[in-house]
């Protein structure tokens, strides 16, 4: 992966016309996006609107699209190994072989990586402790917590240092210090030119922690901007600006049927 | 230590999987892994060992092992049985079921592990890599499960049968096993396509189940009701349909080779058709069963995306029953939600039924053991003196073991955590829940149960077992009661699964003796029949005092998980 190169002003990754069929139902419609290193993307939707296939076609989960995904200018269709090994993904739920020790899964990780074992060692080592789990490196995963999963899931998704980031509801469970955390760690390492892909239903973390804020809906992207830039059009709030664009205008008519339901 | 040297030996092909195209270094770190993960996964073998979730090491080695110890057993039928062909069609047949089995029921959680997909695929693995990975991973654990099963058939015909036996034995268990494999492809696929991928797991868990009937069976009733000279009457080759049977194609090719000038046309045949068998099998299973396996996995794992999300949808029907017998039986609303969150949540947790459904098989399991077995005569003499006896007693009290097992497990989930609920609503006594609970318990399993032994009872001693029955059904209760009141301390599926304390055995030796105790008794007293409708209305008496004295259990005495 030596040969990739980057450059600010060229796209990181480059989606084109993407499109996914699943049989009868279409899930995403001709997606176009250009992202840019350095940037961190927020990209918010409601269920089912097409984020989860969006993110398993750029991590290479899905490989029967239509369409094209660039990234560095290649098609992760030529060479998906090449471009795997400088993402990092960690995914929305804690799918997680909880029968190792912490220090047992990141070394499995960093191996696939082709990480030398010493590196891994004293990397995940420290990652652990700066997670504030450094204690229980060597305790099996199976009697920890949502909340320390996530973080040993968060550390495989980093520790080989990539360059493109895809995080998926990456502060489920955590408490809230971590969380602060997690979102210093995003504006450094978007400073440090890493490319952050962060999909969430949090508005208002997505809303501090995103430069650049896409809106999927029905398979379409409906809004593409910083969080100043969709403000213009008069909504104040992430969460409004959502519920506007998702068709949920009048935000409390859900909320009205259900004190209806319960008088 | 095994897994070490398992991975050194398929490194010494680097060189080959480089030329693949296939990564040494991740395919080794993936493998060492997995085998890692294999040894700290709980399994069939362990898993009634109640244990509280601690760590388990070095679990295929125990399965390893048990599988080694059923392999001596199995031995003995080439050990003994020296006509041809017999002893190994019958080594050979058990060989096959129980790696078929051992497979379908440990092995399939691997199969269809998803994780891989997010763990593994994320990463610059190419596509070889993580399929050779896989296929080297089932072959690892398939071969050592047929090695285990074959070593004692393996040393024992090289030590006492000689080079030749010895070396057509390993052929016969490697081709045993590529069969197994045949067969659990064949039976994923006939499941896949008549249930839908969701209900594949439980499939899963009755094939469990069966498997732990299987053993039982195996281990009480066939080694005491066919005695060795029944086997060795037999003429294997002359049973009609015989040629059908993968074992005796085997038992075929040893004939072949150890007796070759002797053998008929027709042995000849067959030993050519176990020769052919597997590679047909593997071509059939490659070529044509791959594909649609793969994409039937991949369909079991794709829930959950946008893609999909078919919940699996309830019948009204399915739980209209449930909600009249609820409304009848358990009409306060607390005692009704015990009972319907008892009913439903038996049926749908998997871990429950794997644990609990077995025991069902106990009843008539040791009703044959101890009315058959150890008597004189053929199976119609033992018959009629069963008829003359008044062994329905017997299998009346046996049922019991059914209450206690269902009451032993109802509280034990492994998803106690779930139980927050109980303590977060406004009830002061939770003993109405455990009532409901222990009313569901006793509709859904005991009366079943019962009312197919009332049925048998009536059918062969006739119609005067009935107050016996309503004595033994009540004692059955009480017994069911003092064990839910001693044992079960916990809310319907509340607790973590833990290991029984020393004193709790003591506990349920003593209240087990209750029912032993009145059981004699019962049989004492059966020929004076007024004295049993007495008893039986004492004791209907008794069970509804018990019962409501459980309904009165207050939260200090129960048992609260963590």
């Amino acid at each position: 992966m030596e040969n990739i190169t980057e450059n600010t002003t060229t796209p990181i990754i480059s989606i084109r016309n993407l499109r996914k069929n699943y049989g009868d139902k279409q899930v995403l419609k001709g997606v176009n996006l250009e992202i840019y290193p350095g940037q961190v993307i927020g990209y918010i939707g409601p269920n089912g609107a097409g984020k989860s296939t969006t993110v398993k076609i750029l991590i290479g989960l899905i490989e029967d699209f239509e369409g094209d995904v660039l990234m560095y200018n290649k098609s992760i269709k030529d060479d998906i190994v090449a471009i795997k090994s400088q993402i990092g993904y960690v995914p929305e739920n804690a799918e997680i072989y909880d029968v190792l020790t912490p220090l047992e899964y990141l070394d499995f990780v960093g191996k696939l990586y082709g990480m030398d074992e010493e590196d891994i060692a004293t990397r995940a080592l420290k990652l652990l402790t700066a997670f504030g789990i450094g204690l229980n490196a060597n305790q099996r995963m199976d009697t920890f917590s949502k909340g320390m999963k996530q973080k040993v899931l968060l550390i495989s998704g980093i520790i080989h240092n990539p360059k493109i980031i895809i995080l998926d509801e990456p502060l489920s469970g955590l408490d809230a210090n971590a969380v602060i955390m997690v979102k210093e760690l995003i504006s450094l390492m978007a400073k440090e030119g890493k490319t952050i892909f962060y999909c969430s239903h949090m508005m208002d973390v997505v809303e501090k922690v995103s430069d650049r804020i896409l809106l999927i809906n029905n398979g379409e992207i409906v809004a593409d901007g910083s969080f100043e830039q969709l403000k213009a059009g008069g909504d104040q709030t992430l969460e409004k600006i959502f519920a506007k664009l998702t068709g949920k205008e009048e935000g409390n008519t859900d909320a009205a049927d259900v004190m209806n339901a319960l008088n | 230590m095994l897994n070490k040297y398992i991975i050194k030996f398929i490194l010494l092909f680097k060189g080959l999987y480089n030329s693949f195209g296939i990564n040494p270094n991740q395919l080794e770190i993936i493998l060492s892994t997995k085998l890692k993960m294999d040894d700290r996964r709980p399994n069939k073998y362990n898993q009634f060992k109640g244990g509280k979730k601690k760590e388990t090491k070095n679990s295929s080695l125990l399965i390893m092992l048990f599988l080694a110890v059923m392999g001596l057993f199995i031995t003995i039928f080439i050990a003994f049985f020296k006509q041809p062909f017999l002893g190994h069609t019958i080594y050979f047949s058990i060989f096959m079921i129980m790696l078929a089995f051992t497979l379908i029921s440990d092995f399939t959680s691997v199969l269809i592990d998803t994780k891989d997909n997010y763990i593994i695929l994320p990463r610059p693995v190419n596509d070889r890599t993580f399929s050779v990975a896989r296929i080297l991973h089932i072959g690892i654990h398939i071969s050592k499960m047929a090695f285990a099963i074959a070593i004692c058939g393996i040393l024992y015909s090289f030590i006492f049968e000689g080079v030749i036996s010895g070396l057509v034995f390993l052929l016969e268990t490697l081709i045993a096993t590529v069969l197994s494999i045949f067969l659990v492809n064949i039976t994923y696929l006939v499941v896949l396509k008549i249930t839908s991928p969701q209900k594949f797991k439980d499939f899963i868990s009755y094939f469990q189940i069966a498997f732990s009937v299987l053993i039982l069976v195996a281990y009480y009733i066939l080694p005491r009701l066919i005695s060795k000279s029944t086997i060795e009457s037999i003429e294997i080759q002359n049973i009609t349909l015989i040629g059908f049977v993968p074992s005796f194609w085997l038992a075929s090719l040893h004939e072949v080779a150890i007796n070759f000038k002797n053998a008929t046309l027709s042995t000849n045949l067959y030993a050519a058709l176990a020769v052919l068998a597997p590679i047909i099998s593997l071509y059939l299973v490659v070529k044509v069963l791959a594909k649609g396996f793969n994409q039937k996995l991949a369909s079991i794992s794709s829930s959950g995306s946008d893609a999909d999300n078919t919940a699996t949808e309830i019948k009204a029907a399915n739980t209209s029953f449930m909600n009249k017998i609820a409304s009848l039986i358990a009409p306060d609303p607390i005692e009704n939600a015990g009972f319907k969150i008892s009913w439903l949540l038996s049926a749908r947790y998997r871990d429950f039924k794997v644990k609990v459904y077995p025991s069902f098989a106990f009843v008539p399991v040791y009703f044959v053991y101890f009315g058959f077995i150890g008597k004189r005569g053929n199976l119609a003499e033992s018959w009629n003196k069963l008829m003359e006896g008044n062994m329905y007693i017997l299998l009346l009290y046996l049922s019991s073991f059914v209450l206690t097992t269902v009451l032993q497990h109802i509280s034990m989930t492994d998803k106690y955590k779930a139980a927050w609920i109980y303590f977060t609503t406004p009830h002061q006594q939770p003993g109405k829940i455990l009532g409901g609970m222990f009313k569901a318990v006793i509709v859904k399993y005991y009366l079943p149960f019962y009312i197919i032994i009332t049925i048998f009872s009536i059918t062969f001693w006739g119609f005067s077992v009935i107050n016996d029955v309503i004595l033994s059904f009540m004692i059955g209760i009480i017994y069911g009661l003092l064990v839910a009141l001693f044992q079960v301390k916990g809310l319907p599926f509340s607790q973590p699964m833990v290991v029984q304390k020393g004193g709790k055995i003591f506990v349920s030796m003593l209240i087990l003796s209750i029912p032993v105790g009145l059981g004699f008794l019962h049989n004492f007293a059966v020929k004076w029949e007024i004295v049993i409708w007495i008893a039986a209305l004492i004791m209907s008496v008794l069970a509804w005092v018990s019962f409501n004295q459980y309904r009165k259990e207050t939260w200090n005495t129960l048992e609260l998980a963590d």
